[in-house]
């Protein structure tokens, strides 16, 4: 599923490996949720939020289209 | 080892797990049917690996139990049926197979008879109790 982590992940100049210590997961975990190939849980979502400093609505809301297109 | 904080591995180690315990189970039902179709049934009942296979059934039924609760939840019943329903039904039951165990071709006497149909009541009374709890934990919660 598409998300604006990169984005948020870049503006606070972190890399992958330093946002997945923050939040208590791999490096890879990171690199597939940026991808839009691994959904996290709602926990972790709320982790990356408060890592980067944005809401879920900024980081994870997409349209009703968007979530059923493939990736 | 160090302890798995990641979520997405600790599914991926669940889903590992899931695939090596269908392949000792393969292995399992492979060696018993070797068993029944080499040296008879009552060796293979013999086999140890038989015990461990049905425990396994057993455990596995019980925990999925709390799936088929939530798989079959009717939302429009709001209270589930009283509990002496299933007391009632299993002790029918019981009843009905102690003496089909007395007057059927065994020819049990009554204290077998009456072992049957205890045997019988508590094994349909034990899983409904346990439904039941689950059942009624999720009217509570819901």
């Amino acid at each position: 599923m598409k998300n604006k982590v990169k984005v948020a992940r870049v503006e606070m100049d972190l890399t992958q490996a330093q946002l997945a210590e923050k939040v208590g997961v791999t490096r890879q975990t990171i690199s597939l949720i940026e991808k839009g190939k691994y959904n996290p849980t709602l926990k972790l979502c709320l982790e990356i939020c408060y890592a980067v400093n944005k809401s879920l609505d900024e980081l994870f809301w997409i349209g009703k289209e968007q979530l059923h297109e493939k990736d | 080892m160090r302890k798995i904080k990641d979520e997405r591995l600790i599914l991926q180690n669940l889903k590992n797990i899931r695939v090596a315990f269908l392949v000792q189970s393969v292995g399992i039902i492979a060696i018993l049917l070797y068993d029944v179709i080499t040296k008879g049934l009552s060796a293979m009942t013999d086999n140890p690996l038989w015990s461990v296979f049905m425990v396994t059934v057993i455990i596995l039924t019980w925990l999925n139990m709390r799936i088929s609760v939530d798989v079959y939840d009717d939302a429009k019943k709001k209270k589930p049926e009283p509990y002496y329903w299933g007391v009632l039904v299993s002790m029918a039951i019981g009843i009905v197979l102690a003496l089909l165990s007395q007057s059927g071709p065994d020819n049990n006497s009554i204290s077998g008879a009456l072992i049957v149909g205890s045997i019988t009541f508590v094994c349909f009374l034990a899983p409904y109790s346990y439904i039941y709890y689950l059942r009624k934990k999720r009217a509570e919660d819901s």
